[in-house]
């Protein structure tokens, strides 16, 4: 990774390209990201636009000036691609990944997708109908149906209160002309970030590619929005809270979820804290599962992070059978006190260090994985961060600042629990009298 | 039999490598014993503790793994060329001398049986790990039970059992290794795994077959549950597989519902809208080729999804399939099989499943296998062999009137 070349071109129209070239790779990801996610959404329920991203997200790919929804499904089948797109609070991707040898031939298509949209009625007819199929999928699995609530009810009274996928009443309720209104005010090329990566040569492609996208069709609009300007939650300073919501429903196990809010990625806390993230949850050797799994108190729990502009939302989903769910909470309170009490030494610093830089270049190994990376870091720092950027942000961590950064965190800290399936009789969580945080 | 399988691929960063024996869930006495004797290994070995194995794989950004299969094993680790050789000492070592202690199989059993109380709450998971081989194989046949066992199953395991499964556990091993391999790292890796397998009090055996499926025409597996808001259906046909209908099956499957151009896709999701959900997998299990076909719907329109499922099933059969659409899913397959070197783990597992099942335990052969596909090679295959009642099943979960969908099943087209 580190001998990948990287270069980015802003072209006329505005639209900015990333391109990473890796020696010896066959296949390369093209994706396009926009500044067009839940958070831009306005009002809740029947007449907003709430879910309106994400309606989008599913129409993008339903046509261009010159081919129909089928044709151009038919068109990335044929090129092999693996195609899927994704919708977040901040910001919506489409991504396709090809064989470099069809490399030109996906540019055409994604050039043609980038420019003014259209919508179709019955398209959009038959893909409400599949919006709302897929909230009902989503309320089935309890694991994420736990985890989007509980994000809902913490983060209320914010721009990141909308459920990303929106409701069944929302959804029902847009129109073509909101989404056409929507599409107008996010969907221009200085909102957009186009990353390619992959097994190309970038002295040789860089002026066919920057040919394509610089199309005299794709005309540069100019409505930047980016840094956001939404109302984010802020914490309730110094005294530790928690909320708790419940939905008993029939499911035989306890899925409970907390969830909370820490610094966004514009913070100088922000790298401490993925390596923070990496002491507490997921891989084996963090704190979740040598402490909870390990010893058998819950056999599911997840740890997860998602960061924004001003703002990261940590959660920790925990699935047991009811009559541990308390022994669980206690332990995964407990386990924040430890963290809270933890004086960072610098072997833990350096362990920490290897294990992120060395879990995330495995995870890049996948052209895939590396371009979406790339694309997420172009979207939320408003500028790139190469793979040797990210490696430096890392390796300057001191324990100081991960010390810093944990006490910090801790003494905003509130909490929202929401439990669903069986619930124990009388239970609600509580901090331990020996808080607060 | 193989031995050890080595593919350096330069354009990746990291190996994949392991141990793969010929024992799976299928050949469990206690459903589950497999699964609880993997994660048991894992807990610990003679020289290091479970923090320490940790340390030494997910500390310098690797991960362990186990997989276990109906047919097969694997106990492997991804992890920087640089780590190669101690990590397989790691794993040889896990292999050999774990101390499946009694605490950790408690907690393993504990776990599992957890798990299967969450798969049996999610109805997506539930239908493709409970009751999708149920449908296909029959209820009690091995490769129609769950690998995850039963909370009854596992209630049963003992530690005793776990020590007898542990001593079986190397029927027909191989080595692999698959990704970053450089010239000296190929031999140094060679040497350690042949090494590892002659010392090994190892099982080579042919390899007995599973019994004949058990399942009545047209077999339907139904759970009915009034807490979904969906309904989750997989249509199942399974036929024997032999290297001469790999091509066939992998191209039906591709045809079906792989990629946003196939029928699946373009019919079921996008023209009637049934749901979120649809799509075509192709599993190869022991002896058996399945194909898959899955989907999602709102409970009133359940009877009308199988009946066009089927349709789209039936059409294979009636017609030959179109110069174009040939065309068009020959490439979408070609172009995948480019896509298969992107990772070494997911590699390494596209080799193994290969070579476990008999094939060329390489990705490249794929391409030979797809070239001497034909649409009437597809057409009659789909008549005479593959589309029967025999073949056919069915699994659905959700809020669903059990009597009226059974009837509408019984009544498919397909057998005229």
């Amino acid at each position: 990774m580190l001998t990948d070349q990287f270069e980015i071109v802003t072209l006329d129209n505005n639209l900015k390209l990333q391109l990473v070239s890796i020696p010896g790779g066959k296949t390369t990801l093209f994706a396009v990201g926009f500044h067009a996610g839940a958070m831009y959404e306005e009002g809740f329920g029947p007449g907003s636009n709430d879910g309106i991203s994400h309606f989008i997200e599913h129409m993008f790919f339903k046509g261009t000036p010159t081919k129909t929804a089928k044709q151009v499904n038919e068109a990335f089948t044929r090129l092999g691609a693996d195609l899927n797109a994704y919708t977040t609070y901040d910001h919506t991707a489409y991504y396709a990944k090809v064989p470099s040898r069809n490399l030109h031939k996906a540019a055409e298509i994604w050039k043609e997708l980038l420019v003014d949209k259209t919508i179709d009625s019955t398209e959009f007819k038959a893909e409400k109908e599949v919006i709302l199929q897929e909230i009902q999928f989503y309320t089935d699995m309890p694991e994420f149906d736990t985890n989007l609530t509980v994000r809902k009810k913490h983060l209320t009274g914010t721009a990141l209160e909308h459920n990303i996928p929106g409701t069944l009443d929302s959804v029902a309720d847009i129109t073509p002309d909101m989404m056409l209104d929507y599409i107008e005010r996010l969907y221009s090329f200085d909102n957009a970030i186009v990353t390619l990566v992959g097994g190309f040569d970038l002295e040789t492609e860089k002026q066919p590619l920057t040919s394509i996208f610089s199309d005299p069709i794709a005309q540069p609009r100019t409505h930047p929005i980016y840094p956001p300007n939404v109302e984010y939650p802020s914490p309730k300073n110094g005294i530790s809270n928690i909320s708790f919501y419940k939905k008993e429903t029939s499911k035989p196990l306890s899925y409970v979820a907390l969830t909370w809010t820490s610094p966004g990625i514009r913070s100088t806390d922000f790298f401490p804290l993925l390596l923070l993230n990496t002491f507490i949850g997921n891989s084996r050797t963090s704190l979740l599962y040598r402490e909870v799994i390990s010893k058998g108190i819950a056999s599911g729990c997840r740890y997860g992070f998602e960061a924004l502009y001003d703002v990261s939302i940590g959660n920790i989903l925990f699935i047991s059978p009811p009559n541990k769910t308390e022994e669980v909470f206690q332990k995964v309170i407990d386990l924040m006190i430890y963290v809270r009490d933890l004086e960072i030494s610098p072997q833990i610093a350096n362990a920490l260090k290897d294990e992120v830089w060395g879990s995330y270049l495995s995870e890049i190994e996948d052209p895939s994985n590396y371009g979406i990376d790339l694309l997420q870091k172009y979207v939320k720092f408003h500028q790139p961060l190469s793979v040797k950027e990210f490696q430096k942000n890392i390796f300057q961590i001191s324990p100081e600042d991960i010390q810093n950064a944990k006490d910090n965190l801790l003494e905003n800290f509130n909490i929202t629990v929401y439990a669903t399936g069986t619930i124990p009789p009388n239970w609600e969580p509580q901090f331990p009298k020996h808080g607060p945080w | 039999m193989l031995s050890t399988v080595i593919r350096p691929y330069p354009n990746l960063r990291t190996i994949c490598l392991g141990i793969v024996t010929h024992r799976g869930a299928a050949h469990d006495k206690l459903a589950g014993t497999t699964q609880v004797l993997l994660q048991t290994m894992a807990r610990g070995t003679e020289q290091h503790n479970e923090t320490e194995i940790a340390r030494l794989i997910d500390g310098t950004g690797g991960s362990l793994f186990s997989s276990t299969e109906k047919d097969f094993s694997i106990i492997g680790a991804q992890i920087q060329p640089k780590y190669a050789i101690r990590t397989l000492d790691l794993l040889f070592e896990m292999i050999s001398h774990p101390t499946l202690e009694e605490p950790h199989f408690l907690i393993e059993k504990q776990n599992l049986v957890q798990i299967f109380h969450q798969v049996r709450s999610n109805p997506i998971r539930r239908m493709m790990i409970f009751d999708a081989d149920k449908a296909t194989f029959g209820e009690n046949h091995p490769l129609g039970r769950s690998q995850i066992g039963t909370p009854e199953s596992l209630g049963k395991l003992t530690r005793d059992d776990l020590q007898k499964t542990h001593h079986e556990l190397l029927i027909n091993p191989w080595g692999f290794a698959v990704g970053a391999i450089s010239e000296g790292l190929h031999k140094q890796i060679d040497q350690k795994l042949t090494e590892f397998l002659s010392n090994q009090r190892t099982k080579t055996q042919k390899l007995q077959s599973f019994p004949q499926r058990e399942i009545q025409p047209n077999n339907l597996i139904a759970a009915s549950s009034k807490e979904e808001g969906s309904v989750y259906l997989c249509v199942n046909i399974v036929t024997d597989a032999n290297p001469n209908t790999i091509g066939l099956a992998r191209f039906s499957s591709a045809l079906l519902g792989e990629s946003f151009g196939s029928r699946m896709f373009s019919i079921l999701r996008e023209q009637k809208a049934f749901g979120y959900i649809a799509g075509s997998t192709l599993k190869l299990l022991d002896k058996s080729l399945v194909l898959r076909c899955y989907m999602e719907t709102s409970p009133k329109r359940t009877e009308e999804a199988i009946n066009s499922l089927v349709e789209l099933l039936t059409d294979i059969r009636r017609e030959i399939i179109s110069q174009e659409e040939y065309d068009t899913t020959r490439d979408f397959i070609l172009g995948q099989l480019d896509l298969s070197f992107d990772d070494s783990r997911s590699t390494a597992s596209r080799i193994i499943n290969r070579g476990v099942h008999g094939l060329p335990p390489n990705i490249e052969s794929g391409y030979k296998e797809i070239e001497v596909v034909t649409s009437e090679g597809i057409n009659s295959w789909w008549k005479e062999t593959l589309l029967c009642p025999e073949n056919v099943s069915l699994a659905i979960v959700g809020d669903i009137n059990f009597a009226q969908i059974q009837e509408s099943w019984k009544r498919n087209t397909y057998t005229g």
